[in-house]
């Protein structure tokens, strides 16, 4: 940290009145720094030198009461426990959204409440208990975080499945208050039951509230997950449409019900080694860009040839990754897939394996290892990453600039769960795109999910989209003509809601900007004469 | 006469902290109306922030433990000033209060038995405090929330109780500001518990959080109850002292009752010289003043504190059981488990307070009940670590138990509504445009300095004069020119409280220093240095004061001495 006197912060707050005013403002002050400074500081500042009328709470400033959550630069936070970065160009101050203001940055959490009281967010004891009464610790670590929560709403504030579905689903801070009522071996009434009802299988898993949670409670792992796995194999409270994947993957390994023998039918004129004995590198398509998202495929097994890439696509011996049921909670068909991919790729000797989807990537890196414990043994990329790899080793030489304005999507599995940010925007950059983050700083850690992940675009398609949707038209920033994306997953999605809404942005995969960046007019082989157009259409600003 | 609200409840409780709480959950039991009231929104109030734990002689880990012995360390920890008929009632019945606290939900550290575990503290001859982490307070407050929210408990929110209604010497509602939209409310009660908590904002270092500002206290006293001990203030010896952001910000005992250790700039184990039977778990008065003696002799360091070490207990033990604590410093750019932190004394926990006749709670004012850091006596002169959050249970169930009888036995009665006009015009007197108003953050800073640098750890006539002078100017020049910045509308005009609980701590103060005036000995946390030694033969008796006809009177009160005599 900088020790630095003279440093004056640019400070930007929200101020209403609902009484008195007719819409809300900005009011700037200017705010001297002083080292180890917290936002709380700096409204302190202000109420004391410049305005007394400027209406926020606190109360302990030790991150211990959660009065004090507001919206620090677009991020939900407590004041008291946010250090201001004196190199900040400038600090906005808002209030918590979701909730009526008050005044200023007080706003009423009433609603929220309700949502609250509606659970029976208390222990129900069958009958009075004996003390001292025997529970062991062992038996308290579930429920241990769980209790932590300080109830500061910062949570449900960066929810975006509260944002667009708060009647269906109860929100971050009522799954953690079921989960602890629900791993409590004390308590007698079925949580478990509530929680389903309350929305438990649409949650996104996409940990924007765990990001942010002073609490550093694991929401979507340890209290929604983990009441999935009880709900699902414990007690069979499981959705229709989650039931019916279910079944598909059990008979066609793989969730959309598709013939697994045609995988590989994207690849029939590109000639792509399918199942080739001796290759190094395996790349994994995934069931979305293996039947839905099709020119991902094609671009990124043509890329990794042209990089000269000894790899191979398994086609009908490639089998689900099982993303989607570890978002479930069946541990056991997971299991069967993680095993049936460790053998693979022992039997093959693979040295590494690629994928396109950010869900598969994550799936083998972390839920593997850490749910499962089964280590593939080999190192995982996504294809951003090999290709910013490639790009600097001269692997893959650029021959077409496209100057498309253009924004980045980041997946919440590739960025926020693993930290894969900068490898993407390398390539953006590389390929000359005019680039510009997302808007409301929902970008990097702070993205923002698009709404499909979790099971929730399969188990309530509507509030994907709608989540989706939401991010287009909030986020993108004016002038963006294109939304690259990294996950045909998220791709997919995005493409629902901006084909139901109509809107002018295009998504476009990461993989097809680089290879027309690459190949040129040689790229419609691969992605069709139509969206190489598009392209280049977009390139020339048109 | 201004607009207001009339809400009849036949209990009103104020302050939803630990003691509030409780009482409403006892009071509910009685099938009466029940009505909490506080200035924070729930489940927010200051008992959260307690950390280290709570006291009961369970004897889990030490089965010679029982309440006796809990009742011999409290009463020497408070340096005999105690009224024993309190502390009897305290220390006995603790465990139930414990187990109620775990029939509502409560989850306490276990022992590999799966009993409670229970850890030292500063001053305990058997390990005794109960403990959750080093968040205990926040699983008592949300344990309790829980329950009050399973019970249909009445709260309301961000309400400023700003003063009692009272007819021939009892108490029959209250005049309060709904924060949210600066509405008046009229309380019409048959009963009323106090339990607003401690007045820590008197000091410049605190550990207490913004609303900690006396207000139950002076309520009292307006209304013709009795305040004593109020010279007792407890200084914690080890609060953060950098960043200046943190300062004040408590490092529980739990540290030491951990095993962390004192170090002087020197690298000297420095409590050898001051207890070296105790060391760090002497008593809170007594480390505080080794503290702040190396730090004035020049033995601090650089960021005039000592350094309180963990660095040589094991990393996980620190991380786990000491979690708030290694955060609290990571984010301040410190790593307790490699490097010392530093600390020193900061204001505390007011061991003085509303005077409760016995362990019925009630004041002298009939329908008046307290509990909790609002009343004196429990904890003497000096209170001992975890023995704050248990008298929040005990007192706080007792008060709710005999307001609800209270309330059971009376009727209404009827409100002088003349008492109500008074009050909205002196708030609306603050509320009025002024050109030379002066602001409540004005008369704070320099109040809350003035006390720190006189009324403090170390005192003595001339400082005590000094900081009574200051009070005195302040209430006759600053306080009539009290004002504030939007005098166009009252709805979350967050000033406009600060200034009512400005009034509440400029009157505090005023008790405080008068009290210390003339305790002319040195007990517990009250040290004169130019009176050091303790008198029992003259001193043990509490200072009373009362309000007679708006002038404030003292009187003194023998200690109530019923089991055990002092050495
Ligand atoms: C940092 C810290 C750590 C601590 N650690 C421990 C510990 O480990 N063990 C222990 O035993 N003790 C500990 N203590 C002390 C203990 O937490 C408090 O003494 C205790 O919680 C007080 O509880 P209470 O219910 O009496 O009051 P509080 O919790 O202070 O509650 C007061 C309530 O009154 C309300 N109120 C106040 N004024 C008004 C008004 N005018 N109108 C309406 N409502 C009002 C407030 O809003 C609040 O709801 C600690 C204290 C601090 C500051
Ligand atoms: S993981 Fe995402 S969708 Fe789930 S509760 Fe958290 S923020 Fe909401
Ligand atoms: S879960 Fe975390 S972020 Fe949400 S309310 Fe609780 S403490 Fe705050
Ligand atoms: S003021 Fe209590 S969490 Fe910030």
């Amino acid at each position: 940290m900088k020790m630095n006197k003279e440093t004056k912060l640019k400070v930007k707050v929200f101020r209403f009145n609902p009484l008195k005013d007719a819409e809300p403002h900005y009011e700037e002050y200017e705010v001297p720094y002083i080292e180890g400074m917290r936002v709380l500081d700096v409204l302190n500042y202000i109420h004391d030198n410049y305005d007394g009328s400027l209406a926020y709470r606190w109360e302990c400033r030790a991150g211990q009461c959660g009065s004090c959550s507001i919206m620090i630069n677009g991020k939900a936070g407590l004041a008291c426990q946010t250090s201001v970065d004196p190199e900040t160009k400038e600090l906005i101050i808002e209030p918590l959204p979701i909730f009526p203001v008050i005044r200023d940055l007080v706003v009423d959490v009433e609603k929220g409440y309700k949502k609250l009281l509606k659970i029976r967010p208390y222990l129900h004891r069958e009958s009075v208990s004996q003390h001292p009464e025997i529970i062991y610790q062992y038996e308290i670590e579930d429920i241990k975080p769980m209790r932590e929560c300080i109830e500061c709403w910062s949570c449900v504030a960066m929810c975006p499945v509260v944002q667009n579905a708060w009647d269906i689903y109860g929100g971050p801070i009522v799954m953690t208050h079921l989960a602890k009522l629900s791993f409590d071996k004390r308590n007698a009434f079925d949580h478990l039951l509530t929680a389903f009802l309350e929305g438990l299988y649409a949650c996104t898993q996409c940990a924007n509230c765990k990001e942010i949670c002073p609490k550093e409670i694991d929401i979507p792992e340890k209290a929604v997950g983990k009441m999935r796995y009880l709900a699902y194999n414990k007690r069979n409270l499981v959705r229709n449409e989650h039931r019916k994947i279910v079944e598909n993957v059990r008979r066609f390994y793989n969730p959309l019900a598709e013939d697994n023998n045609t995988r590989a039918d994207w690849a029939k004129d590109l000639d792509i080694p399918v199942a080739k004995r001796g290759a190094k590198l395996l790349y994994f398509v995934g069931c979305m860009a293996s039947w839905r998202e099709q020119r991902v495929a094609r671009a990124t097994a043509t890329l990794l040839k042209l990089a000269g890439e000894n790899f191979t696509v398994l086609g009908p011996y490639e089998r689900d990754c099982g993303s989607v049921f570890v978002r479930l909670g069946d541990m056991e068909l997971v299991k069967e897939f993680a095993l049936y991919m460790k053998n693979i790729v022992k039997n093959y000797d693979f040295d590494a394996i690629v994928t396109s989807c950010a869900g598969c990537f994550r799936t083998f890196k972390i839920d593997y290892l850490e749910k499962l414990g089964i280590d593939l043994g080999v190192p995982i990329y996504h294809s951003s990453e090999l290709f910013a790899q490639h790009i600097d080793e001269g692997k893959l030489t650029l021959t077409t600039k496209l100057n498309i304005s253009a924004t980045y999507h980041d997946p919440c599995h590739l960025g926020r769960h693993v930290g894969v940010f900068e490898e993407p925007r390398k390539i953006i950059r590389t390929i000359g795109l005019k680039f510009k983050e997302m808007l409301n700083e929902r970008y990097k850690e702070n993205s923002r999910c698009c709404g499909a992940g979790g099971g929730v675009r399969s188990g309530y398609r509507d509030i994907a989209r709608d989540i989706a949707a939401y991010r287009v038209e909030n986020d993108v920033p004016k002038g963006a003509k294109v939304i690259v994306q990294t996950c045909p997953f998220c791709y997919f999605n995005f493409e629902d809601a901006v084909r139901t809404n109509n809107y002018s942005v295009t998504n476009i995969d990461l993989t097809e900007l680089l290879l027309v960046s690459v190949m040129g007019e040689d790229a419609i082989k691969v992605l069709g004469s139509d969206r190489y157009k598009e392209i280049m259409s977009l390139s020339r600003g048109e | 006469m201004e607009k207001f609200e009339l809400i009849e409840t036949d209990v009103l409780i104020i302050g939803a902290g630990g003691t509030g709480l409780r009482a409403a959950i006892e009071a509910a039991r009685y099938n009466l109306d029940v009505v909490v009231v506080s200035k924070e929104l729930l489940g927010k109030a200051h008992t959260t922030m307690a950390e280290g734990g709570i006291n009961a002689a369970l004897g889990n880990v030490d089965p010679e433990d029982n309440w006796k012995w809990h009742f011999l360390d409290t009463v020497e920890g408070g340096a005999w000033l105690n009224d024993q008929d309190l502390v009897e009632t305290l220390v006995k019945e603790a465990p139930d209060r414990i187990f109620d606290l775990e029939e509502f939900g409560a989850v306490f550290d276990r022992l590999p038995d799966g009993k409670i575990a229970q850890r030292p503290f500063g001053k305990a001859r058997y390990r005794r405090t109960c403990y959750m982490s080093d968040y205990t307070g926040h699983e008592v407050l949300a344990t309790l929330v829980d329950e009050t929210r399973k019970l249909g408990v009445n709260v309301f929110e961000e309400i400023f109780v700003s003063k009692l209604l009272t007819s021939n010497g009892r108490v029959i509602g209250a005049i309060a500001i709904d924060m949210k939209n600066g509405d008046f409310l009229v309380f019409k009660t048959k009963a009323i518990v106090l339990s607003t908590g401690g007045a820590g904002r008197m000091y410049k270092v605190t550990t207490n959080p913004a609303s900690a500002t006396g207000d139950g206290k002076i309520l009292a006293l307006d209304a013709g109850a009795e305040v004593m001990d109020m010279e007792m203030f407890q200084f914690h010896p080890t609060t953060m002292v950098w960043p200046p952001s943190c300062r004040g910000i408590l490092v529980t005992e739990a540290v030491r009752g951990e095993g962390g250790i004192l170090l002087n700039a020197k690298g000297e184990r420095f409590m050898k010289r001051y207890n070296p039977k105790l060391m760090e778990l002497a008593g809170r008065d007594a480390v505080a003043r080794a503290n702040w003696t190396e730090i004035m002799e020049g033995r601090g360091t650089e960021h005039g504190g000592v350094y309180l070490s963990v660095t040589h207990l094991d990393p996980e033990l620190v991380k786990t059981r000491l979690k708030t604590m290694y955060k609290q410093f990571l984010l301040a750019g410190v790593d307790i488990t490699k490097e010392p932190m530093e600390v020193s004394p900061g204001a505390h926990y007011y061991m003085g307070g509303v005077r409760i006749l016995n362990v019925t709670t009630e004041t002298c004012v009939k329908g008046l009940f307290a509990g909790g850091e609002e009343t004196a006596g429990v904890h003497g002169a000096n209170r001992l670590g975890g023995n704050s959050l248990i008298d929040t249970q005990v007192f706080g169930k007792r008060a709710g138990e005999y307001a609800a009888k209270f309330a059971k036995s009376e009727t209404f009665h009827p409100i002088d509504f003349k008492q109500v006009e008074e009050e909205q015009k002196r708030i609306l007197s603050i509320a009025k445009e002024k050109d030379d108003k002066i602001r409540p953050v004005k008369i704070r800073e320099q109040l809350s300095e003035v006390m720190w640098e006189n009324a403090g750890i170390f005192r003595d006539e001339e400082k005590l004069n000094k900081a009574l002078t200051f009070i005195e100017r302040v209430k006759k020049e600053q306080l009539p020119k009290l004002g504030i910045c939007d005098t166009t509308t009252l709805r979350y005009n967050k000033e406009l409280i600060e200034a009512l609980e400005t009034i509440n701590l400029v009157r505090t103060s005023e008790l405080l220093v008068r009290s210390a005036l003339i305790r002319t000995e040195s007990r517990g946390a009250h040290y004169r240095t130019d009176y050091p030694q303790t008198d029992n033969k003259n001193w043990l008796k509490h200072i009373v004061w009362r309000l007679e006809n708006g002038v404030l009177k003292y009187r003194f009160e023998p200690v109530k001495i019923t089991i055990q005599n002092p050495p």
